[in-house]
């Protein structure tokens, strides 16, 4: 004889079997569609979702970086773009090292091998047992006085009123002279290759369009970025758009930071006024606005 | 044996043009450069060929501003030298853009600010010049050329201090940021240009005998401009070696020590310097200055590819080595079969082009005659 108690596991043992059958057909159709808006979505740029910040508290939004980072973005965003000063704060304390950052750069701008904007340097100091790791990630430092754009022969790299050093690359000749002259090492050369080449197929997520510089760049032999010199641009075509760069989101220590340094009550001014801030190379003059805390 | 020279220079060009074939239909993915290592042979030749070009410009407009008349007998090869190694320069420069087609930008976006620019503008009308005085003085028509000479000598002077600044103004790179690299790239272009003409002279027979005085003055001049480099070059190295600053004598190092220490020690100092020396030292006669000339003018590339690649092989920042491990992320560089078929093609065009101006221009054979 059976008890209640078993027919009520048989029953919801059913129940469950029922639910999960309807819950794989509905997940597989879901994430079909969902696949299907992912793939459309790769040929949009990333558009911002509509949330407005000043229906949150006031305290959440000042406690959470990242929410506060957001209002500093398009607080700067309403001011004329020669009055902003965009800068980038990485708290070395915090960054693990993961290259998260790298990778999320990598995915944003499509870059191929041999590109990369953001990448996170790591060094080994002191002397077993007493060692540790520095990890410095290095993006473009955008220098107040960029030594990269004044040796280009056709003008195609300058630095815009905001700040970000950019390169047109419709008129980039890819002479590669300005890699030689950026003291970072920030500036890299598209040479035309996929990282699945030499395999059957070289992947539709390879050749799908880069958004920089607010245009659709798709990804043709011959044809720009290809044969281009690249480099990082705060993810000017997010920041517009009223996106933090990808390198800020996708940072999962909550090391890096950006806003304008124009703005005093932005949560970048308020880091680099702080004692503990410094530059690469201030020596040379460059004036990054790229700054880090070391300690 | 003419023949066998015209069937391996037209070999060495079929196999050349193929790799220039895949270059503009590919692109540059057989290149082995990279985004940080991103000048390599082929900027290096062409800067080994433009300064074979204007060194031998300089020294035949001096000659010819100066009235030199003993040294007239080399205009005509040394100014048909100039124009081919200049054209065989550009081609190379062409091909290492990443967009070729767009070169004529350059032109049209003038930018003072970038020796690159000045580069091209000289160029342009250094081109321009030998082209009309190739015309002039091919054509006995020597008064219009001496005045263009004129013009030309400052020019010609102007392009490789044009090319030594264009890396002497890289402050990023400790190794190329010297004020001596103008006077450097000067010296370089002459000895190689001399070289080269002192060379092709000998063996296209424009010396009767051994007591022929051009072929006696040429050695010693050969001599007195080695010396100077010898002095230039080891101050580049020494000084900052003396120094004792990593960040200034890292590249320094690697030229004498690394990966390609033969290089410097074997190709350059060898063959390029020692052998000349002993042999210009000693009592000359044609054979021997052929022999130094040739060396000298020969193994002058590895001056270039010493002056271009060291420099980018050095990280700027610590740890960036290691920071993203890709193909074209390396602090290394060694030129693809690609790279070295391309540059064959390119050395034999200036061949091919400089016998095509052999037999387009019959004066020189009658002269010679």
């Amino acid at each position: 004889m059976k008890t209640d108690t078993q027919e009520k596991k048989k029953l919801s043992r059913k129940d469950f079997l029922k639910l999960a059958g309807v819950a794989t057909v509905a997940g597989g159709a879901g994430s079909l569609l969902g696949l299907k808006k992912g793939l459309a979505r790769e040929e949009q740029p990333t558009q911002a979702v509509d949330v407005d910040l000043s229906k949150l508290p006031q305290d959440i939004v000042q406690k959470n970086e990242l929410l506060r980072m957001q209002e500093d973005l398009l607080r700067a965003l309403k001011k004329p773009l020669k009055e902003r000063k965009w800068a980038m704060v990485l708290d070395l304390r915090k960054c693990i090292g993961c290259s998260a950052c790298t990778i999320g750069c990598k995915a944003e701008n499509v870059l191929p091998p041999g590109v990369v904007y953001r990448p996170v340097m790591d060094e080994e100091i002191g002397v077993f047992p007493k060692v540790t790791r520095r990890f410095t990630p290095r993006p473009c430092m955008q220098c107040e006085n960029p030594p990269c754009t004044p040796v280009c022969p056709v003008k195609a790299t300058h630095k815009r009123e905001d700040g970000v050093v950019v390169v047109d690359y419709e008129r980039c000749i890819g002479c590669r002279y300005c890699i030689t002259a950026c003291p970072y090492n920030a500036r890299t050369a598209d040479f035309g290759e996929e990282y699945t080449e030499g395999t059957p197929k070289v992947e539709e997520y390879e050749s799908r369009p880069s958004f920089e510089y607010k245009k659709k760049w798709p990804r043709k032999h011959g044809v720009s970025p290809i044969g281009n010199a690249r480099k990082c641009h705060f993810c000017i075509h997010r920041i517009e758009e009223g996106l933090l760069p990808a390198c800020v989101t996708t940072c999962i220590g909550g090391a890096t930071y950006f806003g304008d340094n124009n703005d005093t009550d932005s949560l970048v001014s308020e880091l680099i006024s702080r004692p503990n801030i410094t530059t690469l190379k201030s020596e040379l003059g460059t004036k990054p606005k790229v700054y880090y805390i070391w300690g | 044996m003419r023949l066998l020279y015209k069937i391996f220079w037209g070999i060495c060009f079929a196999v050349g043009a193929m790799a220039v074939g895949e270059r503009l239909v590919i692109g540059k993915k057989l290149l082995n450069l990279g985004s940080y290592v991103t000048w390599g042979l082929w900027v290096s030749l062409y800067i080994y060929l433009v300064g074979l070009s204007s060194g031998a410009y300089i020294f035949t407009s001096l000659a010819s501003v100066f009235k030199l008349e003993r040294f007239a007998k080399l205009r005509r090869i040394s100014l048909l030298t100039s124009l081919v190694t200049l054209l065989a320069a550009l081609v190379a420069i062409v091909l290492d853009l990443g967009h070729w087609e767009r070169f004529w930008y350059v032109l049209i976006y003038p930018t003072p600010s970038s020796m690159m620019s000045w580069m091209v503008w000289l160029y342009s009308l250094y081109l321009l010049l030998l082209v009309t005085q190739v015309f002039f003085v091919f054509s006995a028509k020597a008064e219009k050329a001496r005045f263009l000479f004129l013009i030309g000598f400052p020019l010609a002077i102007a392009i490789p201090v044009c090319g030594g600044s264009l890396f002497g103004v890289i402050g990023a790179r400790p190794y190329w940021h010297s004020a001596i690299f103008p006077v450097l790239f000067f010296f370089e272009a002459l000895l190689s240009g001399v070289a080269l003409i002192t060379f092709l002279g000998i063996v296209f027979g424009l010396a009767k005998d051994d007591k022929e005085e051009i072929f006696i003055i040429l050695p010693k001049i050969l001599l007195g401009l080695l010396a100077a480099n010898i002095v230039l070059e080891a101050s580049v190295m020494a000084v900052p070696l003396w120094g004792q600053i990593a960040y200034h004598i890292d590249a320094v190092k690697l030229v004498l020590f690394g990966e390609f220490w033969w290089v410097f020690w074997i190709a350059h100092i060898g063959l390029g310097c020692l052998i000349p020396l002993l042999l210009l030292l000693s009592k000359t006669n044609i054979i021997k200055a052929a022999v130094a000339s040739g060396l000298i003018a020969i193994t002058f590339m590895s001056v270039r590819l010493n002056i271009v690649i060291p420099a980018l092989a050095i990280p700027e920042l610590k740890g960036l080595e290691s920071a993203f491990i890709e193909k074209r992320l390396m602090f290394s560089y060694v030129p693809s079969l690609h790279e070295w078929q391309v540059s064959l093609f390119i050395v034999a065009l200036a061949v091919g082009l400089f016998y095509a101006g052999l037999k387009l221009l019959p004066s020189l054979e009658r002269r010679k005659a």
